[in-house]
């Protein structure tokens, strides 16, 4: 090693008296894989006649990939050294020192400031801003990160892919620009750009690239996790390898990272770090959607064709964001292609789904629509039978005498359910400064089960004794219907380079109907009686939001972002039973006003610090709740940061489970009214540390979260007053607690390569203390001790296979304790039962193997794949959860369990 | 060496601790009084019973509490109910009286358990008809198809019911040795290849009326008894649905303070209708 140095040194002695090179005019070209630095450096030398200087013990053992054509050094030198700690500058003509650690400022200054003197056209300490968009469908993207080769100086786009780059060295450097999904790019500016409104166009991995766009490196990961803290971006494209029921499904990938609780089979929405799916909230293009589930919650209510992104924020998260305790996702829909017309179309085992995108006015307009429907296969049958307990598609009715009496009015019925989705998205720039979008989301579930029944069934009941005749009709209606609309409305305005305002005015309706009444109709000549039993309940949340949310940079170490934020939500619920009596009859609205502002900092590039505030009145009970925000990263190298947040949050409305296994959970909003239903308000401590090479990113999390005015609902009937006017009421029974979430989340992540994944793991608990449910805290429903994941995916030629695995601590539940019987005045017996502890017991640890391969290929100039799915292969019995029969004296115990082995197939077929 | 075995077994009993500690949450050992008593207006009490309730993974068997002291006291008189052994207890001496509320009370290991009622009082019923004519149906086999020919119009049964309070209706015929309207049915009850004869049944309803369905609820003839019990809250809250898996499972309604079970007041009022041949 020694000998070949020194070869090495003297070569440079002679190449350099030779010829001086300039980092600008010199071109190479780079094919290394994993290759020692020192000796990547060595080669340029004797391939170029280039003059490095550098010590090489510092850089021992440093390895860097790179794959490009004939390319300026800088850039090459810039994306060589990538996160690798190591810099690199030119000292004097033909000279570059390249050295390891952090990029004091003024050296770079200086030593750029020698170019500028020999260069004198060019400008120094430029701002440049614009967008980053898909190189083939005009697309922005937004939260991607733009950073100056060679420096850690960098920002990220918003959510409409702007942004703006301060004291940029001269108006020929070259950034850098991530996303994820996207290869890195290399952008060079020129002096003859318009910098105040640059279009920087990268392509998805695969694709190639253009002119001024230089491969780096292909960035196959599906998740970003070096966003912020407790943050993690994923595109739905990325996802489309893992394992699925059929089509990619955004929320079911999330479930695989650490934090975020991956064995709730009966459940799209998202337990995040010990918080419930309604502590979640989840923002579509800037409206709030109340609910999440397809097919009862098997499948997410969102269609991956019409998302571009999102970003999940685990704890933590920034004042931007409130009326949630636990998490954020937000949901950025495509605006659709501002290059050409595309379309796809797709069909699995569940559901067909197409998209359309064109662009209008020469590209200043885009729109998109895309759809999804279930339809009737055995695959859908099997996963509605498995949570409908159905079991067949005969439904007998309540009272059939034994053998089944069809002649005494027994109805057969098949039962009818289907889900659809339908997203839209209008997209115009008026002009460079302004965009318009609106967005609409309808997604809804329904399921049928009823039967009619009417004497002519029966061979024509028609007369009466003495001429009295009749007619007899008996429908049996069982609907439940549930979905979300929602529509936003937004305008987005630059009105510098430095400020950025995004308006919106949304709405979105939750609404959630179940029908199970039983009409009885007989005519006869003179009279027509109708009578009702059964019950009805009916729940309709509306949310009316507007917001504007401002960024102003002060510069690229001082950003401000503020906002207001107001709220209406009206919630209706009723709960009838027969067609007189209303048993719950609930209507209520509050507004919720905000008010947010955050100022971030960066020191010395290297300590970010954001604080904040959130301010929210509450006109229910004319409280105002101030909400304190701050977070800290400290980059202690290129590679190893030090993270920590703080935050306060509120929340007003609360969904309320109604468990059925028969018909899927039935859910409700109510709003806190700060009496019965207390404001939930929760903190959140973090503390984490990351380390992140090219190759690797290795992070974890702590976290705290304490928990206050927790609610649990039950409805009962329940007698009240006494004597003769004694009634059965039904009540609602409010349980307040508190509780305390807390644990450590792990993430290794290998990033580059055919072979990329991660493993998460967490350890964590959920303890809730009410009063109502005895004296010692209880582990909440949702607590796992530990869970595992480890997700990998390779590609081999137009092979792309796919595996996650997940293993989770079982979840606590309760138990009968005991049973007892008691005699009814009709002379027969009921049995009920004890119960023990609140969630004293705890189910069988859950695991599962899911495996995919996806096959991609060409019909003609268009794009198409079709893959596999294993889901569950070792076909693992998870219970989900336990059933209860007292049969002579004896208490069976039946164990639940959803998914088995399930095998899927997709095809999909892309124009473009 | 012994000191070796004294730790293992330490060791040993420290482990037995740990791993007994997640059943005990699910095993009770205390006694739970169950109560089912239901006193019928102008009658006696002559079958109220007190067990304990049966415990997981305990003894299956059923175990009666008797030798209580049970207090019940109209308001007026306070008396003592008679253990007749196997956990029932009687008082024939005193009838139950409609309007008045009672109350009972014993102890059990120190703990007083107690509850309340009231005895609603009965307002007379009505049927629209006393006599009903059904043509038999001579079926060749089989369930399928009714007459053809003209049918009555349905019976109902009707009541006052200002207070909005709950009712139940039960029918039965009370024919020694009734006739089946169809003669295939007839068969397969005498064959034995169905128990029993029909008895019909209503869930406790806030209604004033009940109907009865000349083809679903009459299969035979002779003469039926119509007994419509007039019942108070805490009796039609035993029929509510309550979830038997782990998602969902509650205790059961109870009015018996520091116990399970019930103690209600009930009146009822008896009609009678005859179905004939035509």
């Amino acid at each position: 090693m020694t000998k070949r140095l020194l070869l090495v040194l003297a070569t440079l002695l002679i190449y350099s008296a030779s010829k001086a090179q300039d980092l600008d005019e010199t071109k190479v070209k780079l094919d290394v894989s994993n290759e020692l630095l020192t000796l990547v450096l060595v080669d340029l030398e004797l391939k170029y006649r280039l003059d490095f200087e550098y010590n090489p013990e510092e850089l021992k053992g440093i390895r860097v990939s790179c794959e490009s054509r004939k390319i300026p050094l800088r850039i090459a030198l810039g994306i060589l050294l990538q996160n690798t700690g190591v810099h690199f500058i030119e000292e004097e003509k033909g000279k570059i020192k390249v050295y390891k650690g952090a990029a004091p400022t003024k050296i770079v200054q200086h030593a750029e400031s020698q170019q500028y003197e020999e260069t004198r056209h060019r400008q120094v300490d430029v701002t440049a801003s614009g967008r980053v968009v898909d190189g083939n469908t005009g697309e922005s993207l937004p939260f991607a990160n733009i950073s100056v080769a060679g420096s850690s100086q960098g920002v990220s786009s918003n959510v409409d892919g702007y942004f703006t780059l301060m004291n940029i060295p001269t108006d020929t450097t070259t950034l850098l620009i991530n996303y994820l999904g996207y290869a890195t790019t290399a952008y060079k500016l020129h002096p003859k750009m318009d910098l105040e409104y640059l279009t920087i166009e990268i392509m998805e991995s695969n694709v190639e690239l253009q002119e001024v766009i230089v491969q780096a490196s292909s960035e196959e990961q599906i998740l970003d996790a070096s966003t912020g803290i407790s943050s993690i971006g994923i595109t739905p494209d990325a996802v489309s390898t893992l394992p699925s029921y059929g089509e990619k499904d955004v929320f079911r990938s999330l479930q695989l990272l650490p934090g975020v609780s991956g064995s709730n089979e009966s459940s799209s929405g998202l337990y995040v770090r010990g918080g419930t799916p309604d502590q979640n909230l989840v923002l579509f293009d800037g409206f709030t959607v109340y609910h999440v589930d397809h097919l009862y919650g098997f499948f997410s209510a969102f269609n991956a064709q019409a998302i571009k992104d999102i970003q999940l924020h685990k704890g933590g998260f920034e004042p931007k964001f409130g009326g949630r305790i636990s998490s954020v996702v937000e949901l950025t829909g495509k605006d659709g292609n501002t290059e050409a017309f595309n379309a796809s179309a797709g069909i699995s085992l569940l559901s067909y789904n197409g998209h359309i995108e064109s662009p209008f006015a020469d590209g200043k307009g885009s729109f998109l629509i895309a759809a999804r429907r279930s339809f009737q296969s055995n695959f859908y049958q099997n996963i509605a039978d498995s949570f409908t307990g159905i079991g067949g598609t005969n439904t007998n009715q309540e009272g059939t005498p034994p053998g089944g009496f069809r002649g005494f009015g027994q109805a057969e019925a098949q039962p009818n359910s289907y889900f659809y989705d339908l997203n839209a998205k209008l997209t115009y720039r008026l002009s460079k400064k302004d965009i318009f979008s609106l967005s609409f989301y309808n997604g809804q579930d329904d399921l049928d089960n009823s039967r009619n029944l009417d004497n002519n069934t029966f061979g024509g009941f028609r007369g009466g004794r003495g001429g009295n005749s009749f007619d007899f009709q008996s429908s049996n209606t069982d609907i439940s219907d549930w979905g979300n609309v929602g529509t936003s409305l937004k305008w987005s305005r630059r009105w510098s380079d430095r400020f950025y305002t995004n308006t919106g005015i949304s709405y979105s309706n939750y609404f959630s109907t179940r029908d199970r009444r039983n009409a009885t109709t007989v005519s006869r000549a003179d009279t027509l009686t109708t009578r009702t039993t059964g019950t009805y309940e009916n729940n309709d949340l509306k949310d009316f939001t507007i917001k504007i949310d401002n960024e102003y940079i002060i510069s690229n170490n001082h950003q401000l972002s503020f906002g207001i934020q107001s709220t209406l939500n009206e919630i209706d619920y009723i709960f009838q039973q027969n067609d007189t009596l209303t048993l719950l009859n609930r209507s209520e609205s509050a507004q919720t006003s905000s008010l947010y502002l955050q100022d971030q900092l960066t020191i010395r590039n290297q300590l970010i610090l954001k604080g904040g505030l959130r301010a929210n009145y509450y006109d229910l009970n004319k409280k105002t709740y101030i909400e304190p925000r701050l977070s800290a990263t400290w980059l202690l190298s290129d590679q190893i940061k030090i993270k920590g947040a703080y935050g306060q949050y509120h929340q007003f409305a609360n969904r309320v489970v109604r468990e059925d296994i028969q018909l899927g959970s039935r859910d409700f909003w109510i709003l806190s009214d700060d009496e019965t239903v207390p404001v939930t308000k929760s903190n959140h401590y973090i503390l984490g540390a990351a380390y992140e090479d090219k190759d690797f990113l290795v992070d974890i999390e702590a976290y705290h979260k304490d928990l206050f005015g927790l609610s649990e609902y039950s409805t009962r009937l329940t007698p009240s007053g006494f004597g003769p006017g004694r009634t059965l009421e039904y009540e609602e029974f409010f349980f307040t607690g508190d509780g305390v979430a807390r644990g450590i989340e792990f993430l290794l992540q290998k990033k580059r390569g055919k072979f990329t994944g991660w493993l998460g793991y967490t350890l964590s608990e959920v303890l809730y203390d009410f009063e109502a449910f005895g004296e010692n805290p209880f582990y909440a429903n949702q607590d796992q001790t530990h869970e595992l994941k480890l997700v990998g995916s390779y590609s081999l030629g137009r092979w792309d296979f796919s595996g996650a695995f997940i293993y989770a601590t079982g979840k606590p539940y309760t138990a009968p304790t005991g049973y007892y019987e008691l005699p009814l005045i009709d002379g027969s017996t009921e049995s009920y039962f004890e119960v023990s502890t609140k969630n004293g017991l705890r189910l069988p640890d859950y695991h599962r193997l899911d495996l995919s391969a996806t096959y991609n290929f060409y019909l003609g100039n268009s794009r198409a794949s079709l893959g596999m799915s294993l889901i569950n292969l070792y076909n693992r019995e998870n219970v989900w959860y336990k059933e209860y029969e007292v049969i002579e004296g004896n208490l069976f115990v039946t164990d639940v369990s959803l998914i088995k082995l399930t095998p899927s197939l997709f095809l999909k077929w892309n124009l473009r | 060496m012994k000191n070796n075995y004294s730790l293992y077994i330490l060791t040993l009993l420290a482990l037995t601790v740990c791993a007994c500690q997640k059943d005990d949450l699910a095993f009770d050992v205390s006694v739970t009084p169950v109560v089912s008593g239901y006193l019928y207006a102008g009658k006696p009490i002559d079958s109220l019973r007190v067990v304990a309730s049966s415990k997981y993974g305990g003894d299956t068997l059923l175990n009666t509490l008797d030798d209580l002291e049970i207090v019940v006291s109209d308001g007026i008189s306070t008396f003592n109910l008679i253990n007749l052994g196997d956990g029932y207890y009687t008082h024939h001496s005193e009838r139950i009286e409609a309007g008045r509320s009672y109350s009972l009370s014993f102890t059990l290991e120190g703990e007083t358990i107690s509850s309340e009622t009231f005895v609603p009082e009965f307002k007379a019923a009505v049927l629209t008809d006393t006599l009903l004519y059904r043509e038999q149906i001579v079926s060749g086999g089989g369930f399928g198809g009714f007459n053809p020919g003209e049918v009555e119009e349905n019976i109902q049964v009707t009541w006052d019911n200002s207070e909005s309070n709950y009712y139940f209706v039960e029918i039965e015929n009370i024919e020694s040795e009734p006739e089946y309207i169809n003669t295939f049915l007839q068969d397969l009850f005498q064959d034995g290849e169905l128990p029993g004869r029909p008895l019909i049944r209503s869930e406790p309803q806030i209604v004033d009326f009940h109907v009865i369905d000349n083809r679903r609820d009459i299969q035979q003839y002779g003469r039926h008894r119509v007994i419509v019990y007039r019942l108070n809250a805490e009796y039609a809250a035993l029929y509510e649905t309550i979830g038997n898996s782990s998602l969902s499972i509650q205790a059961a309604p109870t009015n018996i303070v520091n116990g399970l079970g019930i103690f209600t007041g009930i009146s009822t009022d008896t009609l009678y209708f005859t179905v004939e041949k035509q």
